[in-house]
């Protein structure tokens, strides 16, 4: 059954979990058929653009957008790690991506030293991956096959419910619960929940050709 | 020209200036330069600035233009400002609320295209404050090591001890706090000239100690609320407040951290502007409180309600509410002698991140027979988005935060001292009934709480009621008998109830547990005095005075025990300092007038 993209099925989307809310059920602006490995390249740290790297084995690919002035994100930014570091030997590709367009190469570098690194980092000043997958806040955790099927797209918890709306902790822990379902059932739900965070800042769109 | 027709064209005159006013401001465009900048600079660059506590700045036009999502989304919810009272008659102080047209003003701004201004103009730089707000201060109060807020988890609340190094007692007139960190959201100002803060931070190798209350002996200046939170303006005390500073007293600083995503040092500072104006006016601190109240599980609108009737005739200068992550909505009404009403407080969205006090624009006067009523609505069902509890869960007043509370403080400026009289009495019932209350509830939550024991014991005590007080101290001292406070509290009673051995015993116990309980020297050198042993009674009450020189019943018993063993010209130093300390002292100054006729200075006997 074609016809959503990013590989999904109709099936995908009604078999998400009823207890997370699906904050809506319209197909994820990805194109059919892109893998990771087609998809465009993104920029490191050094500015050389090249694709995601995806080791044999791979099961999952997890990006969560940062922003090096985003209060949310960076509150968020340990739990991620966390999470990283805990699903590291289980096939799971972590990576930290910057979206901001104003934000410089020196400036995301200046924000690791304060905050330290963790997985992989990566630029996308152009928007092509956030627009591609409808991302629009810092933190936004994006999950994906190798072979471009949607796992998860939102928050990574629900610490934030709104922007000053903070709870003394988080009461669900979403998107570790649909990677762990993911990883023991081996097949994507393409759950959505709504990310809490900072508008993204990308270049204008380009032109229609 | 006949007078209609001038009046005619008056109102001609008149309205085509208005109306070219209102079309003129609707077709003008909104720039960063004439409108944006002040609203912004009026309400928001407090804490949004270079180095201020807001983790971003809002100073020029494309900062504001980037956030402009954001913004629009909190201004529009009345998130920003963080301002928790609704506009009501009487106004408070430092009002950080935007009106609906500044909403709409920087609604046109992003409509008009985001324009700039005059071409050439300098975007206007907000007013940015450097250096301490009231010039070089008495006296700057640091963290004397950093502690570091944790990258992750959960909010932090600590105390930090301060040392002052005073010699000498001060009266604060002015004070300001800086945070030097992001990561204080809120803070108390306290002191405790006890060492008793020193003693908890020494209990672990990190720096200060947890706790969102405060132990015994570490208060607030009397009569004030010292609290802080980002932006709020620093506080200088009116004419004639100045609050006392002791010598060798330690500011403790109570604070609610929020960790920010990496380990953050945290060293803040406290500057200090001292007055030699004495207090001429002495305000008073009276809580509405609720601890017996139950919000079920699923529940929308449980009310926690407290009422005090203002015994004299007084001055309401401030308030602070209190409560944790259910609470919704915070009211508090005035229902005056004649009958009408008058709201004092109405804060419609709680928010437990944004507490802190607020000081009216204007004193509020209440009559004597006014009556105070706070309410404070809860709500625990799971659509309440600060509900820490997923599904929600049966919750009761208690000290954490995953527990409640419903508190209101009221500062008050007593008119007359027959109205501070009778306010301080009415406030120490008050008092007495929540403590019992508070307590009991304690109980009722661990049957085994060594402190609820102890503070129904001295609320028992303060009552006079010896007997009952040893009850209840005794089964503190069983369940804590390391507890030097508890040994020290059934010390009180046994001495009320004239048993001398075993009030000696726990005095005893008290300074061998803890060598630095003056009080627990003081009252063993008094059972010393009242056993007749006043040699014993002059090391115990010499050991009070060393750690508390302020101390006038440790003066006046020294007095009395030099003066029992013979020793006049020692006495008379204590006596005097002890009527000096107290002056309603009346059986020191009598011993006192006795030794200096019967002792007259050698200076004095010649004339």
């Amino acid at each position: 059954m074609r016809g959503l993209p990013g590989g999904l099925t109709r099936r995908d989307f009604l078999a998400a979990t009823p207890a997370l809310a699906l904050t809506a059920c319209r197909p994820l602006a990805s194109p059919t058929g892109d893998t990771v490995s087609t998809l465009p390249p993104l920029s490191g740290l050094d500015g050389v653009r090249r694709p995601l790297p995806l080791k044999p084995g791979t099961r999952a690919v997890v990006l969560m957008t940062l922003s090096v002035d985003c209060p949310i994100s960076n509150q968020l930014l340990p739990d991620y790690r966390e999470l990283a570091r805990r699903h590291a030997a289980e096939g799971v590709s972590f990576h930290e991506l910057y979206p901001n367009v104003d934000e410089t190469d020196a400036a995301v570098a200046d924000h690791r030293n304060a905050y330290g690194t963790g997985s992989a980092v990566w630029r996308d000043p152009e928007g092509e991956w956030t627009r591609r997958f409808g991302m629009t806040v810092t933190p936004q955790v994006l999950a994906v096959t190798p072979d471009g099927r949607l796992i998860y797209r939102g928050r990574l918890h629900d610490r934030f419910e709104g922007l000053g709306v903070r709870r003394p902790a988080p009461r669900r822990m979403e998107f570790a619960e649909v990677l762990s379902r993911f990883l023991s059932e081996g097949h994507p739900r393409a759950v959505e929940t709504k990310a809490i965070g900072c508008r993204i800042r990308t270049s204008p769109r380009p032109a229609a050709r | 020209m006949p007078r209609r027709l001038l009046q005619l064209l008056a109102l001609l005159l008149t309205w085509r200036i208005a109306a070219t006013t209102v079309l003129r401001s609707v077709a003008d465009p909104v720039t960063f330069h004439d409108q944006v900048a002040p609203l912004i600079a009026r309400h928001c660059v407090s804490c949004h600035r270079p180095g201020g506590a807001a983790p971003f700045p809002l100073v020029s036009a494309e900062d504001v233009r980037k956030r402009f999502g954001e913004i629009e989304e909190v201004v529009r919810a009345g998130r920003m400002p963080p301002w928790l009272p609704a506009a009501q008659e009487d106004r408070f102080q430092g009002e950080r609320r935007l009106s609906a047209e500044e909403v709409q003003t920087l609604m046109k701004w992003r409509e008009d295209g985001w324009q700039q201004g005059k071409t050439g103009a300098v975007p206007l730089p907000p007013v940015v404050p450097g250096g301490w707000t009231w010039g070089t201060p008495d006296l700057v109060v640091k963290m004397p090591l950093p502690y570091t807020v944790p990258a992750t988890g959960r909010d932090v609340y600590r105390h930090f001890v301060l040392p002052t190094g005073l010699t000498r007692e001060v009266r604060i007139a002015a004070w300001e706090f800086r945070a030097g960190s992001r990561t204080v959201h809120h803070a108390f100002l306290k002191f405790d000239r006890k060492g008793e803060a020193r003693r908890h931070d020494a209990t672990d190798s990190e720096v200060g100690f947890p706790g969102m209350d405060s132990p015994s002996g570490i208060q607030p200046p009397n009569g004030h609320f010292a609290s802080w939170q980002p932006g709020a303006p620093p506080t200088r005390n009116p004419n004639g407040m100045a609050w006392l500073l002791p010598a060798g007293a330690d500011l403790v600083l109570q604070a609610h951290l929020q960790p920010s995503g990496k380990p953050e040092p945290l060293q803040a500072e406290v500057a200090l502007w001292f007055t030699e104006e004495p207090q001429s006016r002495a305000p008073l601190k009276l809580g509405l409180v609720n601890y017996g109240f139950v919000t079920p599980r699923g529940s929308t609108d449980v009310v926690a309600t407290d009422r005090f009737v203002v015994a004299g005739d007084c001055d309401l200068l401030g308030l602070l509410p209190h409560a944790h992550y259910l609470a919704r909505r915070i009211e508090a009404t005035a229902e005056l002698p004649d009958g009408s009403r008058r709201q004092l407080v109405r804060i419609p969205d709680w928010d437990f991140n944004w507490q802190g006090a607020y000081h009216y624009e204007k004193p509020v006067f209440l009559p004597k027979g006014t009556r105070v009523e706070m309410r404070v609505h809860f709500d625990n069902s799971a659509s309440n988005p600060r509900n820490p509890f997923d599904p929600p869960r049966e919750t009761r007043f208690g000290p954490n935060t995953t527990d409640e509370m419903a508190e209101l403080w009221l500062q008050v400026l007593p008119r007359t001292d027959d109205s501070a009289r009778l306010l301080g009495e009415a406030i120490l019932r008050q008092t007495a009934r929540d403590v019992v209350a508070y307590n009991r509830e304690r109980l009722r939550m661990d049957p085994k709480d060594p402190v609820a024991y102890l503070n129904l014991g001295k609320a028992f005590l303060s009552r006079q009621q010896a007997t009952n007080a040893a009850r209840l101290l005794v089964r503190a001292v069983e369940l804590a008998p390391d507890s030097d406070e508890a040994h020290y509290q059934l010390g009180l009673a046994y001495r009320i109830l004239n048993a001398l051995e075993p009030a000696k015993r726990e005095f005893q116990d008290a300074v061998r547990l803890h060598p630095g309980n003056s009080r627990a020297w003081g009252n063993l050198g008094l059972v010393e005095l009242e056993s007749g042993d006043p040699a014993s009674a002059t090391d115990s009450l010499r050991k009070a005075l060393e750690m508390d020189p302020y101390d006038a019943l440790a003066h006046a018993a020294l007095g009395s025990a030099f003066h029992q063993s013979g020793r006049a010209t020692e006495a008379m130093p204590h006596l005097r300092k002890a009527v000096e300390l107290a002056p309603d002292d009346t059986e020191s100054r009598t011993l006192l007038k006795v030794l200096e006729q019967a002792n007259p200075p050698s200076g004095k006997s010649s004339p």
